[in-house]
């Protein structure tokens, strides 16, 4: 198994200490580095050209936001993804609207923080209700501008939704319609595809643009 | 020429009948007078001592002739007196032409004067009883024709005075008085509508208007005035040229007001009207009523076809303005067909000219365009008054709810503003300091369970507030992230959800504050099943009316003490929390389990407002 490299811009010394032994009790990641500040940040990402950085908003010398968007100008595989306490706070969707693959929870247990780290750098992402809720709420209004969804959300997609906004889990979703948890995994793909935007999470991103979030 | 064969039929048999009224009133009828003599029979005399005379009935109308020397008629009558009268007599003419010479017994009571016409006017001469002697008088009248034309004389009166007086008076206002009325009105009509027309000459029919009005003046100054203007010849072109000039300037500002395109029949009367001229000029004298004909059929044929148009687009005036402009043009009508029969006819019925009434008519269309005119405009001023006041109402109401709603969206910046920064503190301060907290104890090997529940359950409450916070809109997305919060608490206590998330529940409004009181009292009965049910299985169920936490474990029983330790103790604070927020608690336990519901009241109706 290739080994990812992921570089940790956190100032917060013992949520850092967590995050390094998280990165080391998973398989198939490696630390690339630390840094406390922006200063030291930016130029140690390109210096050392990470897989994955883990990026925390409030940095004592500035915005995490700035590191995300300076990531635009990497000409190297590279996905930022950003350290959160709760994973639903503005910051974090602002902070994929610069550009971030989705966050990762800093209270959740190691197991969950590898796993989170790898399951984002694979292309999966979670969806929360109240992020199904801003997407029930783009379909329902439409997203004004560039960007805009072609067509409208189908009945079974919009179900989907309306099921993970009320606290549903893929699996219990995949019973309740009588289809597999993949199949639920392939709808809200395919939700985010209308969406028009390049991951799902810049899904979210879009609706914040549209001031629905 | 307008189209419409049942416009033609209407109007031909509406003019036949007024036509058929005129003649059985016979305006200007003469009738006997009591206290006075009504002289029907007279002589005409062959010469003037009047040794032969000829028996006449009145009215007497002599042939059409256009010699140079004057025409003159001798007539006479006696009028036999049983007493000499004690007051001063008189012989009335209500009707002749052109003037008269009157003598009484030889004595003259009344002389003709140079340039004076009296053709449309009656004569009263006034005869002092000396002139007058008991039995037989000798009444002499003698017509005199200055100008080519005939000579007529109707009935004749002979009495007091003040008897005949009134009925003379009477005539001279029917006359003279009102064609001199008419003339006034049409000159400042004139004026008018000429000036009205300056002032916006894309309005054509002022125009027309204006010159139909300043036709009709020529010939009521023929009819009010007796004056001969000039010759004959340029007096009758004169006449006849008003007339024909006033029926094509109507019918012309009849088309422009129906907004008809124009008739070929405009181009034919202006042909022939200026022919007609020409040829009445340059024909010899006697001629000249004979090439005035087709132009008074001409009149006639531009009057009818002005009504017919008039009728045939009705629909596109205003039923009033219909109404007046169909009575006013279909009497004009009917008064030129009386004057054609006047002209054609050689002893025409009765005894007054009613041409001249015509601008009469004229002035009341005129007064009402312009007084339904300004009605129109003033009731359109006051519907656009009353239109602005209502839009500067809606606009004043509309920028009200605008201050309103921008007041009201700064004072929710305001509040989002705060809003922010005290979830940016909570988020970046307190949350971060309890899980860089948590990771020291995790990084240091410090396996203080109580300190590590504490700390959870203070991160878990602090995101239980941010949830209420960020998801006011929705209850069961609400309880779906606090679902995300509490799965990992379940997992370590061997516990799971049976997940039955239904309708939302509708309580009323929304907002963070009552968002968390539910959210508190959910969390509390899933914490009291963690810590004390021994359960295996929490259900959350949900429909409108109520949000129900179930599970299968031991249960209790709810009339014991409540201790701190014990469930009842959270019950206590539960019950309060969903009072506060107009919801009833409802708890059901056996040893299948407990059934916690938070049951929602509808909403009481407004009549049923509290006391």
């Amino acid at each position: 198994m290739s080994q990812h490299s992921v570089l940790i811009l956190e100032d917060r010394q013992e949520i850092c200490r967590r995050l390094q032994s998280a990165i080391a009790a998973t398989e198939g990641l490696e630390l690339a580095g630390v840094a406390g500040t922006l200063d030291q940040g930016v130029p140690m990402i390109f210096a050392r050209q990470p897989r994955v950085v883990l990026v925390d908003i409030g940095l004592p010398d500035g915005s995490g936001i700035e590191a995300i968007t300076a990531l635009q100008r990497a000409h190297w595989p590279v996905d930022a993804l950003v350290i959160s306490i709760f994973g639903d706070e503005t910051r974090v969707v602002e902070a994929i609207r610069a550009g971030a693959k989705g966050y990762i929870l800093k209270g959740g247990n190691l197991a969950e923080v590898g796993t989170a780290i790898t399951s984002l750098i694979e292309g999966g992402s979670p969806i929360s209700p109240a992020i199904a809720r801003h997407v029930l709420n783009i379909a329902k209004t439409g997203l004004p501008g560039p960007g805009a969804p072609a067509e409208l959300l189908t009945e079974r997609e919009t179900e989907i939704l309306r099921a993970v906004s009320r606290g549903y889990k893929r699996r219990e979703i995949a019973e309740q319609l009588g289809i597999s948890a993949g199949t639920v995994g392939n709808h809200i793909t395919s939700i985010y595809r209308k969406l028009e935007v390049r991951s799902n999470m810049e899904a979210v991103a879009q609706a914040s643009q549209a001031g629905m979030i | 020429m307008p189209g419409g064969w049942t416009s033609w039929v209407f109007v031909t048999l509406w003019v036949g009948l007024l036509s058929a009224l005129m003649l059985w009133l016979t305006p200007g009828a003469l009738h006997p007078v009591p206290g006075t003599l009504m002289i029907r029979e007279m002589e005409l005399c062959q010469s003037a001592d009047c040794r032969d005379a000829t028996p006449i009935h009145l009215p007497y109308y002599t042939p059409y002739h256009y010699d140079d020397a004057p025409e003159i008629h001798h007539l006479r009558t006696t009028i036999h007196l049983s007493a000499v009268p004690d007051r001063l007599q008189s012989v009335y003419l209500p009707k002749l032409s052109d003037d008269v010479e009157i003598r009484l017994n030889g004595a003259l009571v009344s002389q003709p004067l140079p340039y004076r016409r009296l053709w449309n006017q009656p004569l009263l001469a006034q005869i002092s009883p000396e002139l007058m002697h008991r039995g037989d008088n000798d009444l002499q009248i003698t017509l005199i024709g200055g100008i080519p034309g005939r000579l007529d004389l109707h009935e004749v009166y002979f009495g007091p005075v003040d008897v005949l007086r009134p009925l003379y008076r009477v005539r001279i206002m029917m006359g003279p008085g009102f064609s001199l009325f008419g003339l006034g009105m049409m000159i400042l009509l004139t004026l008018g509508f000429g000036m009205i027309w300056i002032r916006r000459p894309g309005d054509r029919k002022q125009l027309w208007l204006a010159l139909c009005c300043a036709s009709a003046c020529i010939f009521l100054a023929q009819f009010g005035t007796n004056l001969p203007v000039g010759p004959y010849r340029i007096w009758k072109v004169l006449q006849i040229t008003s007339l024909s000039a006033y029926a094509l300037f109507m019918l012309k500002f009849l088309r422009c007001l129906l907004e008809v395109p124009r008739l070929w029949l405009e181009w034919l009367h202006a042909w022939l009207l200026g022919l007609g001229v020409v040829v009445m000029l340059l024909l010899p004298l006697r001629w000249i009523d004979i090439a005035a004909t087709p132009l008074m059929f001409q009149i006639i044929l531009t009057c009818l076809v002005s009504v017919v148009l008039l009728h045939r687009h009705r629909d596109r005036l205003a039923k009033a303005d219909y109404r007046v402009f169909f009575l006013a043009l279909s009497l004009s009508l009917t008064f030129s067909l009386d004057g054609l029969f006047r002209w054609l006819l050689p002893s025409p019925p009765g005894s007054i000219h009613l041409l001249h009434l015509i601008p009469l008519l004229t002035t009341v269309v005129g007064l009402w365009l312009i007084v339904s005119q300004l009605i129109r405009s003033l009731s359109a001023y006051e519907a656009l008054t009353a239109d602005l006041q209502d839009r500067i109402a809606e606009k004043s109401r509309k920028l009200e709810e605008s201050f309103a709603l921008q007041a009201r969206a700064e004072r929710q910046g305001a509040v989002q503003a705060e809003r922010n920064r005290i979830m940016l503190d909570l988020h970046d301060g307190l949350g971060g300091q309890i899980v860089s907290t948590m990771a020291y104890l995790e990084n240091n090997d410090i396996r203080d369970s109580t300190l590590r529940d504490a700390l959870e359950d203070m991160l878990r409450d602090l995101a239980l507030m941010l949830d209420c916070i960020e998801n006011d809109e929705s209850l069961t997305t609400l309880l779906g992230m606090q679902r995300t919060r509490l799965e990992g608490l379940l997992d370590r206590h061997g516990l799971r959800f049976d997940w039955q998330i239904g309708e939302e529940p509708d309580f009323g409004d929304h907002d963070p504050s009552r968002n968390l009181q539910i959210a508190r009292i959910v969390q509390e009965a899933i914490t009291n099943v963690v810590k004390h049910a021994g359960a295996s299985v929490i259900t959350i169920y949900t429909d409108q009316r109520q949000i129900r936490i179930c599970d299968d474990g031991r249960g209790f029983d709810p009339g014991d003490l409540p201790a701190p330790e014990s469930p009842h103790y959270g019950i206590q604070g539960m019950r309060r929390r969903a009072e506060r927020i107009g919801a009833r608690l409802s708890i059901r336990s056996s040893e299948q389990g407990t059934a916690v519901s938070v049951v929602f009241r509808p909403a009481p109706p407004a009549s049923a407002a509290p006391a």
